[in-house]
């Protein structure tokens, strides 16, 4: 029997289970240090004087770092060198670092800290995007023009970075309309909140930093620190314990660089730990984003033209992902409905704010929630039903996207029929009443296309090892996903399949645990590496068994003859007379998502350009409001998810309630606000609310199978997207059930009760 | 969190007389640790903890508890222990509001007397039932026992004198009093109440009120008592009556502001609050 | 200070400051990293263990209250290579870990419910997990587990 398609145990589980896992929250070094860091008590200001000799004085502390101590300029991805370690001359966010202590012990440290002459010239903070995109507002930058970048992209001033995407006659189009609507839509940022805070253990050894860290993306955590220290990528060696939790917040080097130096002058061991607070003030979040829309369209709903400005908040500088992934928001935008004209452009602002970073979904769910919102706001002016209105313009498979990307094997004509046998949308119409509300949202979204790399060996004892440096996020594509796809290639038990620790060192590159790519990416790559490890068997096996190659078949851990089940071997004799004969067997693959025929000359800024592996979905939720409270019911929720091929169904389902239910924190109550003075007023879980179980309403899940040719055995990326279309989907039942439009998230009960009471007000008039 | 070195004493004495002495010796420099669940948190308030902790885990007699025309209850019961004792209506609110406190992890360990004395706790769960019930508290201290009114309690909180000590409550539970509680919160539960409501009524043999109180938490920094006349004379479970004096209590209340919620959502729930906890009473008279 | 406590069954001394959270003591002095420092506040649950059988946030519980009672981590419940609980068992058929750093706690939570309530239904574990915060499942596969191991096998 195949073992694809089931739902396997995952091979961490028990550990797990039993408390016996190592995060790395729990990772630690005989000798290890204490570290602690100083930051920014204010948003904006000019160091006038920096002065740690009294620190490194103090009893205990083994090593003080500065600035001084971290030459390098960096950014996520590189996109954007705009980031040092450490403040040079100017803080530009509340929480920026600004010198580091190593101690002996946690009271030593932070004595040392308070003991670091800080003299501060305050600014004035730009906290706003708007006013930070004002003529005459001081820059954030004022040096920008000399930051390298990947790609040349658009950019002056505040605005860090601007991607446009353009097709067709816009102008036109908006001339010729039977209607025009003008929306704008704000949205809060939204922090990852893992339950593990980010941690890194460094430690110097042989010339080259050694850090252990829970990195969903060991060799871009390897790269920053590279960058931001100034060595070279192969200077330092990431190892990953076990992941508490990412969702977008540990691709990026946070800690690991300032543990790293550290460790390096102090000759010993760091360690340094995030506090709750310290993780909701300093770890980027969901970048809060305004976006504006104007669509053209026909008199029966056909869409003609759109035209979008997304003003996303990069925060202070760009070690978070805000700019790297700018384009996405037009591909968002554009890759759902047929769009035949438009123009999107998407500018990332600096502000003196914490900076923002990648959370699942990254920079899709405002915007689904505003192209949804507004469709809705279209469908009411035209008098047509709001899921017809959305089926008329639906992407059918062959028809391009807004890059000019042919989405061939477009699904969302079938997920939304999926969903409507799920919860029919008649029948919801029907039974529509005061105070309930129903919406659909259908949604293209990407697999992360990145290269990544396997080697797989046979060994002595006829079990498998994978070696490759994907991280464990959680969601089982190393636990069980690549396991699978390994164990099916080579015919041996899902048990008998293990994967290396991830360690840079000891595999090749691989792109991270991002947009759903590890089953995806890793999986092709150990899938190729197997492959060839099946053929090497295959042939060693040929000769023992006096057989041809293409007679023979790998089942149940061993190699025999098709069809004459007591000529076989042990996978294990195969191995041990391979290393005499011929040499261990081993090889490795390697992945990158082929090219796809897109129109590149729309696009500019574009780091993201296409939708790889595209995955189609719709989602539906059924809401009550409580006119006394504004309180939100989600009642119901269903999904249809296109998976390509569903490896293990039941990790699939898993990956799709905790998303659906991050986008219902969101939709109704998740918030990291700022101060009108640039501080994190959500600095704990009290304020900060995460949803419980008893926010979860009943999800229907429907997995769809529409194979990708490149995936491998057809498996497309599941992981990420449950979480884009929640926000829309939730604000348009609502502003369904109350009869008055959403404009921004999250909706609280204090925003929908005034919204209603507001309504009331207006109908009253 | 938790590296910065947590130093303070704690004593654990295992009677009241040895707890109230203690206290009295160490003065300002001590106060009596219950539960812990609000003092644990003094650093993440940025409070300076005290030098002592005197911990009344070990008396037992603050256990205790007995039910009848008075309802007495121990200091030390946690908001657990007194979702399971039973007792007639004119406690219903004070195990609903127990049961609907926090979440587990945290009623199996906070205790009555923590919720009544912990200064700065707005939305304390248990006080606006037991205000509405007419509660007294019962201390201990260098003069000896004594009583007073929760409500006088509560407005004294910052000035008792050191060395006292809660050493159980006592709600009045006379015939034909019923009693219920209703909270609010933003999520489903397991958070701070926006505001949470507790209503008490006295009723004849005919079905009407003839004495009632609503206590109201969250919404101001310490619970109180509003005004409840607009109950009285109507059958128990009247709506418009009850509409009528949650906008009175609403009416009176100046509420705080903090990130939890904004001060006019606070108020602007509280007439709803009251309707549900008055909605509530005819059923437990059924009973 | 010295407190003495029964932890997973055996007699232990924690000689440290009273006020000191139960949960630095099991990790620090006991070498017991299964309870998890997940947030500090009181507000996460992944530091969740028994103390007389019922759920507390051991970061918040000084070490001065456990003194003379019994107290039961994650560690305690299947011993190392001994056959898991239902509870820990339950949770791997269904699904229900993802990264798992919520799960020790889960686990005792769940453990403590499964002791006193004899046929667990979904609206009961959900609340009893209330103060456990799983920020990767969305609790549906954890709830599944619950009501699973329970026996009932009731999933409404
Ligand atoms: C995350 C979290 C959420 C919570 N949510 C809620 C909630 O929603 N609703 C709710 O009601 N509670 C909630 N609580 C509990 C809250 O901390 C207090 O309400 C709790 O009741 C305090 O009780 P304690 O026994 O823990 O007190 P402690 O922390 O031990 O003490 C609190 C105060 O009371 C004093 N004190 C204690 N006992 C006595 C006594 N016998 N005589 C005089 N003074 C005394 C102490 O000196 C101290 O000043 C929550 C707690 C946490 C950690
Ligand atoms: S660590 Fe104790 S509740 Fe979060
Ligand atoms: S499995 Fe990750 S927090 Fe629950």
């Amino acid at each position: 029997m195949s073992v694809i398609g089931t739902s396997v145990r995952r091979a961490d589980g028990d550990d797990k289970v039993r408390g016996a896992a190592v995060y790395g929250m729990d990772y630690t070094e005989p000798g290890a240090l204490t570290a602690r860091v100083l930051r920014s008590p204010v948003p904006a200001a000019r160091i006038r004087r920096l002065d740690v000799t009294a620190a490194a004085a103090m009893p205990g502390v083994r090593a003080v770092v500065t600035a001084a101590d971290a030459p390098g300029r960096s950014g996520m991805f590189f996109a954007l060198r705009d980031q040092t370690l450490f403040a040079t001359d100017e803080i530009r966010y509340a929480g920026e670092p600004v010198a580091a202590v190593a101690a002996d012990t946690a009271a030593q440290a932070e004595a040392a800290i308070a003991a670091i002459e800080l003299d501060l010239e305050t600014l004035d903070a730009v906290l706003d995007v708007e006013t930070a995109l004002d003529d005459g507002t001081r820059l954030i930058h004022p040096d920008w023009e000399s930051y390298e970048t990947l790609v040349p992209g658009p950019r002056r001033g505040n605005l860090a970075w601007e991607a446009r995407t353009e097709r067709g006659d816009v102008e036109q189009a908006f001339r010729e309309a039977h209607l025009v609507v003008e929306d704008e839509y704000r949205s809060q940022r939204q922090h990852q909140n893992s339950i593990e805070p980010h941690a890194a253990v460094a430690r110097y050894e042989n010339g080259r930093y050694v850090v252990h860290t829970p990195t969903q993306f060991p060799f871009n955590v390897r790269g920053r620190v590279a960058q931001l220290l100034g060595v070279r990528p192969s200077d330092v060696r990431v190892v990953v314990p076990t992941i508490g939790g990412g969702f977008g917040g540990k691709l990026d080097a946070m800690l690991e660089p300032i543990a790293c130096v550290l460790a390096q002058r102090a000759g010993r061991p760091v360690r340094l730990l995030n506090t709750r607070a310290e993780e909701l003030r300093t770890c980027g979040p969901r970048e809060n984003a305004v976006v504006r829309l104007r669509t053209a369209v026909a008199a029966d709903g056909t869409i003609l033209a759109q035209d979008g400005l997304i003003i996303a908040d990069n925060g202070a500088n760009s070690s978070g992902e805000t700019v790297a992934c700018a384009n996405v928001a037009p591909l968002v935008l554009g890759g759902s409905y047929r769009i035949p004209n438009a123009r999107y452009v998407s500018q990332v602002v600096y502000t003196n704010t914490p900076p923002t970073a990648a959370f699942r979904g990254v920079n899709a769910p405002y915007c689904v929630f505003a192209q949804e919102m507004h469709l809705d706001h279209i469908a009411r002016e035209l008098g047509v039903d709001r899921r017809e209105l959305r089926m008329r313009n639906l992407l059918r498979a062959g028809e391009p996207m807004v890059n000019g990307q042919q989405l061939d094997d477009a699904y969302l004509v079938e997920a939304m029929q999926t969903v409507d046998r799920l919860r029919p949308w008649g029948e919801l119409t029907a039974a529509s009443r005061p105070l309930r509300g129903h919406a659909v949202v259908p949604l293209t979204w990407i697999t992360n296309p990145g290269p990544g790399g396997a080697g797989v060996k046979l060994e002595e004892d006829g079990t498998v090892t994978v070696a490759s440096a994907a991280a464990e996020i959680g969601s089982g594509a190393v636990a069980t996903g690549i396991r699978q796809i390994v164990a099916e290639q080579l015919g041996v038990r899902f048990e008998d399949v293990n994967v290396s620790p991830t360690d840079t060192d000891a595999a090749a590159y691989d792109n991270g645990a991002q947009g759903s790519r590890t089953t995806f990416g890793m999986g092709n790559a150990a899938l190729e590496a197997a492959g060839k490890v099946r053929e090497q068997v295959l042939d060693v096996a040929a000769g023992l068994l006096e057989a041809d190659p293409a007679d023979l078949e790998l089942v149940a851990n061993a190699v025999r003859v098709a069809g004459v089940p007591d000529r076989q071997l042990d996978l294990a004799t195969v191995a041990g007379t391979a290393l005499m004969t011929r040499g261990p067997i081993s090889a490795t693959g390697a992945f990158v998502a082929p090219p796809i025929p897109f129109d590149a000359g729309c696009m500019t800024g574009a780091l993201f350009t296409h939708f790889a592996a595209a995955t189609y979905h719709a989602h539906l939720a059924e809401v009550e409001v409580d006119p006394d409270t504004g309180r939100v019911t989600v009642l119901r929720y269903a999904v249809a998810q296109d998976v390509g091929r569903a490896i293990n169904p039941q990790m699939i389902e898993g990956q799709i309630h905790g998303g659906v239910v991050q986008g219902i924190g969101y939709a109704l109550f998740e918030d990291l606000r700022l101060s009108d003075d640039g501080h994190v007023v959500d600095e704990s879980l009290e304020t900060y609310r995460l949803p419980t179980s008893l926010d979860v309403p009943p999800i229907d899940v429907a997995i769809l199978e529409n194979p990708c040719p490149y995936g491998p055995l057809g498996a497309k990326g599941a992981a990420e997207p449950s979480i884009i279309p929640v926000a829309a989907v939730i604000a348009c039942a609502v502003a369904d059930a109350i009869g008055t439009p959403i404009r921004q998230l999250p909706l609280t009960p204090f925003a929908v009760l005034r919204a209603l009471r507001e309504g009331r007000r207006s109908r009253d008039l | 969190m938790l590296t910065t070195v947590v130093s303070p004493d704690v004593r654990s004495p295992g009677s009241i007389d040895d707890a109230v002495r203690q206290l009295t010796d160490l003065g300002a420099d001590a106060m009596p640790l219950a539960g812990g669940t609000w003092i644990m948190r003094a650093g993440l308030r940025g409070e300076t903890p005290r030098r002592c902790y005197v911990s009344l885990d070990r008396i037992a007699e603050l256990r205790r508890y007995s039910v009848g025309d008075v309802v007495e209850l121990g200091a030390q019961l946690t908001h657990r222990d007194l979702t399971s004792i039973t007792t007639g209506p004119a406690a219903t609110a004070l195990r609903q509001a127990a049961a609907l406190s926090a979440f587990p992890q945290v009623r199996n360990v906070a205790t009555l007397a923590g919720n009544i004395a912990a200064t700065g706790f707005a939305a304390a769960d248990l006080v606006p039932a037991l205000l509405a019930g007419q509660a007294e508290v019962e201390l201990a201290g260098p003069e000896g026992p004594h009583r007073t009114t929760l409500a006088s309690y509560l407005t004294s909180r910052d000035q008792r004198p050191s060395g006292e000590l809660i050493t159980a409550v006592r709600l009045p539970a006379p015939p034909g009093r019923f009693s219920a509680f209703e909270r609010l919160t933003v999520r489903v539960g397991g958070e701070y109440a926006v505001a949470n409501v507790a209503v008490s009524v006295d009723v004849d043999a005919g079905g009407s009120v003839h004495d009632a109180r609503i206590a109201v938490g969250a919404v101001e920094p310490v619970a109180t008592l509003g005004p409840a006349r607009a109950l009285i004379g109507h059958p128990v479970g009247d709506d418009d009556a009850a509409q009528a004096a949650g906008e009175a209590v609403a009416a009176g209340l100046t509420p705080r502001e903090d990130p939890d919620a904004p001060g006019w959502y606070r108020v602007a729930v509280v007439p709803t609050l009251v309707r549900r906890a008055v909605a509530q009473l005819p059923q437990l008279i059924d009973h | 200070m010295s407190y003495s406590f029964t932890l997973n069954g055996q007699t232990v001394e924690a000689t440290t400051p009273g006020l000191t959270p139960l949960l630095t003591v099991l990790r620090d002095q006991h070498g017991l990293q299964g309870a998890k420092l997940g947030c500090g506040e009181g507000r996460c649950g992944s530091c969740t263990v028994l103390v007389d059988d019922q759920p507390v946030a051991a970061c918040l519980f000084p070490v001065a209250n456990v003194a003379g009672r019994a107290v039961r981590t994650v560690e305690g419940l299947a011993a190392p290579g001994a056959p898991l609980t239902p509870v820990q068992d339950a949770l791997l058929d269904h699904g229900g870990v993802q990264c798992g750093a919520c799960i020790p706690g889960v686990v005792m939570t769940l453990t403590a419910l499964l002791e006193s309530e004899p046929a667990v239904d979904a609206a009961t574990a959900k609340e009893a997990l209330t103060g456990n915060i799983c920020r990767c499942t969305g609790y549906v596969k954890i709830v599944e587990a619950a009501v699973a191991a329970s026996g009932r096998g009731d999933q409404a």
